[in-house]
């Protein structure tokens, strides 16, 4: 028996310390399950529930939907998206003010891994979300089955991949917890509540309306809204390239920052 | 000249001491106002935009009011509720869990200049937020006022009733996951379900006169009622009310603090 140690041999991909860093992600937000799932679930039934109190059956069909349904779909993706950027963003501050980033820094992993890792464990994460709020809001009047796969998928994959490498961004340009919620309250909240899930786009005034069409979320939104109803008011694959663009940049941004250790690496 | 330091004297009251602990509290969250005071005025006004863009062709006027200026007033006081809880309960439980309660509790600070204290501070960041929200809303609403002593009144008795509440939540919290289930569960779904987006005659029964006992339904319609002049309810009842519910939450909360319990060791 030879006593020496010899090294993992890795291929193109790190792909045990991959699902390793997956895998801790995962345990972490199991621990925190209770909380981070039926937040958003409470929330979303507390919204349809006061609109519902607010306007009873006055309120007009929206782009031929019910109102309920019209906002559950939004629902669905706006919490999904916004625990994509939370779960890997909390994890991370986490780990950079415990000083425990080192056990990820001194692993043999390149950038793109460790980017890879945290958009893997952020996909689980947030189709936990959807699936909770999708069925809170189903008992009260939501969408039913899905009908255009390819799209909800599609809208649902470009979005985790914006929102969690969003949230990596986020986190290394910020020194503290405030910093970071800073940036959730002016950037994603914003982009999150005007994005159109509570209104449609006719709704807005008509020179602000060029505002929406450039925001993700609206796209990725209206992806959702048509996967599970058929209804829109822009071309879907259209608005899923656009939010595709955001999400290339977002994602090679983050990317080169992770790869040269900006603010993490001494 | 003597070596021998002789304690310093107070009266009663130990005003320093209980001065202090307040200029600490406030000191606290001042010293993160973006996540503090900043951040809450944008969600309302978020809030704001989504209700008037989503609902208002549905909703024009709320008892003879436009639909704008009847919700104003509710998502300023649910903002003030918000804050005021999150100040005083986070304080506490952050102490105890990081141990530097003890500052606190090993001073001549009786459990009633504690109780005090943390409520004045939790009162003034209530106050604080509910005034730079007014004040961002009057840009995009017509406000007026009709009575300044309903809405100073209600203010400042909501903001006390919530920051009791977050002085006895964060007392029984033992986690960060115990005060975040209050909040979820509690004050969320009251300051949201308690007439801030609706008029309660739209309830139906018995959710109607469910509400007639419920203080966060007269906290939010008194106050709405010191800018327009109108209410689902009598505005001196509320007014009643209010002062009878903070009188017993002050005195749980003192005598909780005096028994030490979940407090100290």
């Amino acid at each position: 028996m030879s006593d020496t140690i010899i090294p993992v041999k890795l291929s193109y991909l790190n792909l045990i310390g991959i699902r390793t860093l997956v895998e801790r992600e995962l345990r972490r937000e199991v621990r925190f399950f209770g909380v981070s799932v039926i937040g958003p679930a409470l929330q979303a039934a507390l919204f349809a529930l006061i609109i519902t109190i607010a306007v009873g059956e006055n309120m007009p069909k929206t782009n031929g939907l019910d109102y309920i349904v019209f906002l559950s779909t939004g629902f669905i993706i706006t919490s999904m998206l916004q625990r994509a950027f939370e779960s890997t963003a909390f994890s991370l501050m986490f780990d950079k003010l415990e000083g425990n980033i080192e056990d990820i820094l001194g692993a043999p992993f390149i950038g793109f891994e460790i980017l890879l890792s945290y958009t893997i464990s952020s996909m689980f994460v947030a189709f936990t979300i959807g699936v909770s709020v999708w069925m809170v809001l189903l008992l009260m009047g939501g969408p039913t089955m899905p009908i255009h796969i390819p799209e909800l998928i599609s809208a649902i994959l470009i979005g985790c991949f914006l929102f969690s490498s969003a949230g990596v961004l986020a986190t290394i340009w910020s020194e503290k917890w405030d910093k970071l919620s800073a940036k959730e309250t002016f950037f994603v909240m914003p982009l999150m509540f005007l994005s159109g899930s509570f209104f449609p786009r006719s709704a807005v005034i008509e020179e602000l309306q060029f505002l929406l069409d450039y925001n993700p979320v609206f796209r990725l939104v209206e992806a959702v809204r048509y996967g599970f109803t058929g209804a829109h008011e822009l071309d879907i694959w259209a608005g899923l390239g656009m939010a595709s663009i955001w999400m290339v940049v977002i994602w090679a941004i983050t990317l080169v920052v992770l790869s040269t250790g900006y603010k993490i690496k001494p | 000249m003597s070596e021998v330091a002789t304690p310093r004297r107070f009266g009663r009251i130990n005003w320093i001491g209980a001065s202090y602990l307040y200029v600490k509290e406030v000191k606290r969250f001042l010293n993160v106002f973006t996540q503090t005071v900043a951040a809450p005025v944008i969600t309302t006004l978020l809030f704001l935009a989504i209700f008037t863009l989503a609902l208002g062709r549905a909703v024009e006027t709320v008892n003879g009011v436009a639909f704008a200026s009847f919700l104003a007033p509710g998502l300023i006081m649910m903002s003030m509720a918000q804050n005021a809880f999150a100040n005083t309960s986070s304080s506490l439980v952050i102490s105890k869990i990081q141990g530097n309660i003890v500052d606190v509790l090993l001073p001549p600070i009786s459990p009633f200049e504690f109780t005090a204290a943390y409520t004045l501070g939790g009162v003034t960041r209530g106050t604080l937020v509910g005034f730079v929200t007014a004040i961002a809303m009057s840009f995009f609403v017509d406000m007026s006022i009709h009575n300044l002593f309903f809405v100073i009144f209600h203010a400042v008795m909501a903001s006390m009733m919530l920051s009791l509440l977050g002085i006895l939540g964060g007392l029984w919290s033992e986690k960060f996951d115990h005060i975040a289930a209050v909040t979820n569960f509690v004050i969320m779904p009251f300051s949201f379900l308690s007439g801030t987006f609706y008029s309660i005659t739209r309830l139906p029964e018995p959710f109607y006169t469910l509400t007639q006992f419920n203080p966060f339904f007269y906290m939010i319609d008194g106050f709405r009622y010191g800018f327009i002049g109108q209410s689902d309810s009598v505005p001196m009842i509320g007014v009643a009310v209010m002062l009878g519910v903070n009188a017993a939450l002050f005195l749980s909360a003192w005598r909780w603090v005096k028994s030490g319990y979940k407090l100290k060791a």
